[in-house]
């Protein structure tokens, strides 16, 4: 018994090449000349057939038994999880600052440099005739002449 | 001692702006469909000049009496023949049709210098009167009473103008 507890608590370490040593030699491994006996009278009264079947066959209840048990994917799941948490906390700072900051960000997201350039550009189409404009008129007006 | 035309022109050249006077001596051949079309007593329309969008225009108003009427020719838009005024009834209208639709600007007599006199003439503007600003693309609407001086300004009507581009 106290090898079995040993072998458990090896099994439970989850080292991939303690299970298979235990698929191969379930006697050395368990500790146990009869281990399908063993398993078959270490069952629960309510144990279904397949826990019946795996213990008819323990080199296989060994592989099963002590398969990985998936840390590395809920690991994998909780990474991702991770990711989207930092979005969300990036579109939350985003969202939860000024509306000029959300604005600018939003400029910069959105358009090319070169978009933003040729807004300016047209912006400063348009202003200098009206500054020519103006002076015209004023100097008119400076004259007494109604423009 | 510059006068007040000259220092006009000096200050707007200082900003940058070319100046070239154009002038309206002919009437064209639309204008004068439109002439024979008008009805007795109406406005008829004889002369309708647009700004070209990049200048502007003025037409400058010559008072060189010092606001007195009987010299005065506050419009620089007269028969270039030297006819004198022929009615009292200001059969000439000016409008200036811009974005915002028409403006009436004012109405006068046909003037009574020469054409050779009128260049001379501005070198004693002591102020300027009834000058019409045009920006670019605004027009400038002369019209006559059809039964008065439609026959006369068919033929001898002459405007200037001073257009200033850059």
């Amino acid at each position: 018994m106290k090898m079995l507890q040993e072998g458990q608590q090896g099994g439970e370490g989850g080292a991939e090449g303690t299970s298979l040593l235990a698929a191969l030699f379930p006697r050395l491994v368990g500790g146990t000349l009869f281990p399908r006996l063993d398993c078959i009278s270490g069952l629960e009264e309510g144990a279904g057939v397949t826990q019946m079947l795996l213990c008819m066959f323990p080199r296989i209840n060994a592989l099963l038994g002590k398969q990985p048990s998936g840390g590395g994917g809920s690991g994998g799941g909780e990474g991702g999880e991770g990711g989207e948490q930092k979005a969300v906390s990036k579109t939350r700072l985003v969202r939860a600052g000024s509306p000029k900051k959300a604005d600018t960000s939003k400029v910069v997201k959105v358009g090319p440099p070169g978009k933003a350039a040729v807004r300016n550009f047209s912006v400063k189409v348009q202003s200098p005739p009206k500054q020519q404009g103006d002076n015209f008129k004023e100097t008119l007006r400076s004259f007494g002449i109604k423009a | 001692m510059p006068t007040k035309y000259e220092e006009l022109m000096n200050k707007l050249k200082a900003q940058g702006w070319k100046m070239k006077i154009h002038e309206i001596t002919e009437l064209e051949p639309a204008d004068r469909l439109k002439l024979s079309g008008a009805n007795p007593g109406e406005l008829a329309e004889v002369i309708r000049w647009t700004c070209p969008t990049d200048k502007k225009a003025i037409f400058v108003g010559r008072d060189i009496a010092e606001g007195v009427r009987d010299l005065a020719d506050p419009m620089y838009i007269h028969l270039a023949s030297g006819a004198q005024e022929i009615s009292d009834a200001c059969p000439v209208q000016i409008e200036k049709e811009t974005l915002f639709g028409k403006e009436f600007v004012g109405s006068t007599h046909y003037g009574s210098l020469k054409e050779s006199a009128v260049a001379a003439d501005f070198d004693k503007i002591y102020r300027f009167s009834e000058t019409i600003f045009l920006d670019g693309g605004e027009s400038i609407v002369i019209k006559v009473k059809s039964d008065i001086g439609v026959e006369a300004a068919k033929t001898r009507l002459m405007m200037r103008c001073h257009v200033f581009y850059k």
